[in-house]
């Protein structure tokens, strides 16, 4: 035994008194080790970093650990969206309640929330058009004290309009289509058009506003974002993030919507109070400099342009305030809004701070600053899978973010509304609608024919199906219409069938109201969240460690019950965010693979140089009783010295950057970093994981490298020795 | 040479009265024959009173549940106004369409709420469009080329061609259309989107004809219409028309009033 320690010491000595004699080469191989070794730990410390933030980001926001949605999807799940955008055709769950109570019974799962995404659109119409909707309603009223605020709005609208149309004569070619349009505009700010025209003949005067001036204003906005139709309450319980800006919280069993604060803020706010956010931003966030920064200039001077933003579509007293505060702020004689307001936003560095406070504490209380505001009903539309647009107005209970990703876009990127409203736009049909439909259809009786056979079926079948039949309808208006004939007149009617003359009666109105399934209420039983179609469930975990287990039992319950499900994890329902820590993953795997390369071609070949160079000394080994295994033993034992060195260089260089970043925090810089972090910051954290693994990768990499020159070293001959 | 003179008698007899005069013997029609043609296919379809229908619009679709909807049509042609009335199924009723020169409003009782539309408008979320509906502007809205006499199914059937005049105007800039060459009914009618692609396929295989005491003359209908889906293949619509009747309608129909208080 203690022959072999005393071999084992004076190989070790050997071989550290050759790591240190070949200094160069020790120091170029280990070099490389070590950067190897740093970058490994680093890489993969940030990578377990980013994805524990991206499950955080992605489970407690959107999607819970699981997801289940139809096996007869024809698209895969992705929530934040895919790569082929707009991709969503993932089926429908047809009764969430059976799928809720069985699966909830399965251990660790700690909650089932149904959803449904669609795309709806907030429905605001030209602020034109909403005065006119008003003026009319006060026409049919006979309010005549309503009518002269709206008019006045109205009139002032159409100066602004007029203004426009004038200025756009100027330079447009087709000059002449501006022109009317200035003319139609000076019918409205013609006193005549309200004191004559409205009263005598308002059915006239509303169609003239409704249909020649109402098109000229283009200010309507278009607004579409993602809502997600869910349990409101069980969504805010169980995705524990969730938190409410402004507002509050949609009660159970009333029907509402919570706009994204983000959205709200970045979409629907005042376009000019938007862009003085973001000056302000720039300026005292970035430190930017109006003085120095071109692009910067050129957004104040996009912002003066837009100065009717300010005033459009507010009540003519408001706008005299506007004006006059801002001519008393100015010093300015001038009543013309736009030379005072373009004037106001003329911002420099020394004049920001002041006109940005001015301008919230003066000017935003007189103005709306958002498209609506808490509390406000408003129409959302969507688009069913049929093209026909679903409408539902809905009461805009607040805002809400997830805590610390409060500046993402991603996470904001979705809106909240209940599960029944989420069904009426997504065009959900009752059973007892589909009943009334096949009803219906059955009343009709018509012949459906495919399009291939449709001309054979229609033109070619003899000409009975294109010949006139005796028609009975229009018979039964016997009082009007007359002798159907029945019979084909080729020469003159070809294949139309004729009617006698009519005569023509007084004028009588149609029937009266119509019976319509009118769906108004603003509430609903809660009992009908779960009774009812959703797209797709999110399903919470007590202990996310036991996903893959819990994820194998949703699967065995889908089977058991032949729900016809699938159930996918979080990252895969995420989409193409969901995968992107993969293909980081593989990426870096792929980077240190070549490093590894690299470094294992070096050492080989600085070994065999070595062996070469050595061929004296080792032959003298050799010569005086070293046995082969010795020299291979020698060899390896050098590398193995300098990888371990190298490796614990590594990894500690690997841990002292992972501690730093750790401390100061890796800046997310764009959206997608701030989805991917979590947040405005990377925290990454170093597990004994990363560290153990980079040691080992190193440590086999300089041993693998070292086989073929020890080798080498193994045949060389006493002999060859003593000839040199 | 040659061809020069060949191409100037060609544009001597093509404009001389004469040659279309001999040319409607023949297999094409000439420029003015053709615009002849559209011009009575409108005059035809032209009410010049008042006009209201039942119509019931099928939908069926590939793999989407179906739609089936009955609504009511008024229109004054001469005003250039329409209504479209939904009646049925119950989820449906109360919503319509009024137009009113080139606008085309929306109204959802559900929430109360006017909303522009587009001339590409399907209506309902159907394969029909408000054209379907409406009184025809062949001869005003397009320019005609002949493309040939052609069979379809047992009909000898005028083949041509029409561009829109202003695209801006109409729900698609070019549509083939087939005339049955003896009774000058319009049986089958093809759609082109502007960067040539075929959207619809239409096939008109009952016409009717009514007599309008104020036209003093025959108001023609299609009876029935087959709307065929090119771009979303499988998907087809079949309109009927049911009770047409010609009697004078009140003003206040044509009005967002009206529609409002159809379904209060």
């Amino acid at each position: 035994m203690s022959n072999f320690l005393a071999t084992f010491r004076l190989l070790v000595l050997t071989a550290a008194r050759s790591v240190v004699n070949h200094r160069m080469k020790s120091l170029i191989v280990g070099f490389i080790l070590m950067f190897g070794t740093a970058l490994l730990v680093l890489g993969t410390s940030l990578l377990d970093s980013v994805e524990r933030s991206m499950e955080k980001t992605v489970t407690q926001s959107l999607a819970g650990h699981l997801q289940i949605y139809s096996a007869d999807a024809e698209d895969e799940l992705a929530l934040f969206g895919d790569v082929m955008l707009g991709g969503d055709n993932i089926g429908e769950i047809e009764d969430f309640s059976k799928v809720r109570e069985p699966i909830e019974k399965i251990d660790n799962v700690k909650a089932v929330v149904p959803m449904g995404m669609t795309q709806a659109r907030f429905v605001m119409g030209n602020r034109i058009d909403e005065v006119i909707a008003g003026l009319r309603d006060a026409v049919d009223n006979q309010n005549w004290e309503e009518v002269d605020p709206l008019a006045d709005q109205l009139r002032a609208m159409a100066e602004d309009l007029k203004a426009e149309n004038e200025a756009r004569a100027q330079i447009a070619s087709n000059a002449e289509t501006y022109r009317e349009n200035v003319e139609r505009l000076s019918r409205v700010l013609d006193d005549t058009f309200w004191d004559e025209d409205l009263r005598e003949n308002p059915r006239e005067a509303l169609f003239f506003l409704d249909t020649k001036i109402a098109p000229l204003s283009s200010d309507g906005r278009l607004v579409f974002m993602r809502v997600l139709g869910t349990d409101p309450q069980r969504f805010a319980t169980y995705f524990d993030r969730f938190e409410i800006v402004k507002g509050e919280m949609i009660p159970p069993g009333e029907r509402g919507l919570l706009v994204s604060n983000r959205a709200y803020e970045e979409w629907l706010k005042n376009n000019v109070a938007r862009e003085l956010d973001k000056l302000h931003e720039e300026i005292h966030e970035e430190e930017r400099v109006l003085a120095d920064d071109e692009l910067l200039r050129n957004d104040v001077k996009r912002l003066q342009k837009q100065y009717r933003q300010v005033i459009f579509g507010l009540q003519p007293d408001k706008v005299a305030t506007i004006k006059e505060r801002v001519a008393d702020y100015l010093g300015s004689e001038s009543d013309d809004a736009k030379d005072l307001l373009t004037e106001f936003l003329a911002l420099t560095d020394d004049n920001f701070d002041e006109r940005y406070t001015f301008f919230y504490d003066e000017l935003a209380p007189l103005m709306r600053m958002h498209e609506f505001e808490v509390g406000e009903t408003i129409t959302l539309q969507a688009f069913t899978d049929r093209g026909f647009p679903r409408s539902r107005n809905t009461k805009f209970y607040g805002t809400f973010q997830f805590e610390g990703m409060e500046d993402s876009d991603l996470s904001g990127s979705v809106n909240l509304i209940d599960m029944p409203t989420f069904r009426t736009l997504y065009g959900a049909m009752s059973e007892e609608a589909q009943q009334e439909i096949a009803e219906m259809r059955d009343e009709v009786g018509v012949e459906d024919i495919r399009r291939d056979e449709a001309e054979d079926a229609l033109f070619g079948g003899g000409d009975s199906l294109v010949v006139e039949e005796d028609d009975e309808e229009v018979a039964q208006n016997a009082d009007e219409i007359q002798n159907t004939d029945e019979t084909q007149n080729t020469d003159e009617a070809g294949i139309a069938g004729q009617t006698e003359p009519t005569e023509p009666s007084e004028p009588s109105e149609p029937d009266d109201t119509i019976e319509i399934d009118r769906q108004t209420d603003s509430t609903y039983d809660p009992a009908q969240i779960d009774n009812g179609l959703a797209r797709n469930a999110a399903i919470l975990l007590e202990d996310s460690s036991k996903l893959q287990q819990t994820m194998a039992d949703v699967r065995a319950v889908i089977d058991e019950h032949d729900l016809g499900l699938t159930v996918v994890d979080w990252q895969k329902a995420a989409g193409i965010v969901g995968q992107f820590v993969i293909v980081i993953r593989l990426a870096l795997f792929v980077a240190i693979g070549i490093i590894f390369l690299v470094a294992l071609v070096i050492i080989n070949n600085s070994m065999v140089m070595a062996t070469v160079e050595r061929t004296g000394e080792i032959g003298t080994m050799r010569a005086i009783g070293a046995q082969r295994w010795y020299v291979m033993a020698l060899f390896l034992l050098e590398t193995l010295i300098l990888g371990l060195a190298a490796g614990l260089a590594g990894c500690g260089l690997g841990a002292l950057i992972v501690a730093i970043a750790g401390h100061t925090g890796i800046p997310a810089t764009t959206d997608f970093l701030r989805f991917l972090f979590a947040g405005d910051h990377l925290y990454p954290t170093l597990s004994v994981d990363n560290v153990l693994w980079a040691f080992a990768a190193i440590v086999a990499v300089s041993t693998i490298s070292t086989l073929y020159p020890a080798r080498l070293a193994t045949r060389i001959q006493p002999i060859v020795a003593m000839r040199n | 040479m040659k061809k020069l003179v060949l191409l100037t008698l060609l544009a001597i007899f093509t404009t001389t009265p004469a040659f279309a005069q001999e040319e409607e013997g023949g297999d094409k029609l000439s420029k003015a024959q053709m615009v002849d043609l559209l011009e009575k296919i409108d005059e035809r379809q032209r009410s010049t009173g008042d006009y209201q229908a039942e119509v019931y619009i099928d939908q069926r679709e590939k793999d989407k549940s179906e739609l089936l909807y009955q609504a009511t049509i008024y229109r004054r042609d001469e005003a250039d106004k329409m209504v479209i009335l939904f009646t049925a199924p119950r989820a449906e009723a109360g919503k319509g369409y009024l137009r009113i020169d080139k606008n085309m409003f929306m109204y959802d009782p559900n929430v109360g709420k006017w909303e522009r539309r587009t001339e590409r408008e399907r209506i309902g979320g159907t394969g029909s469009q408000r054209r379907d509906f409406d009184e025809w502007r062949l001869a005003d809205d397009f320019v005609p080329s002949y493309e040939g006499k052609e069979k379809l199914g047992k009909f000898e059937v005028h083949h041509l061609k029409l561009t829109a005049k202003d695209k801006n105007d109409v729900a698609y800039p070019v549509m083939e259309m087939w005339i049955d060459t003896k009774s000058d009914n319009v049986l089958k009618l093809q759609e082109f989107a502007l960067s040539g692609r075929l959207m619809r396929t239409t096939y008109y295989p009952k016409w009717r004809k009514v007599k309008s005491k104020k036209k003093g003359d025959w108001v023609y209908f299609p009876k029935e219409i087959r709307i065929y889906d090119e771009v979303e293949k499988g998907n087809r619509t079949i309109v009927l028309f049911r009770d047409v009747d010609l009697k004078p309608l009140p003003d206040n129909i044509f009005t967002k009033a009206w529609l409002e208080s159809k379904s209060r």
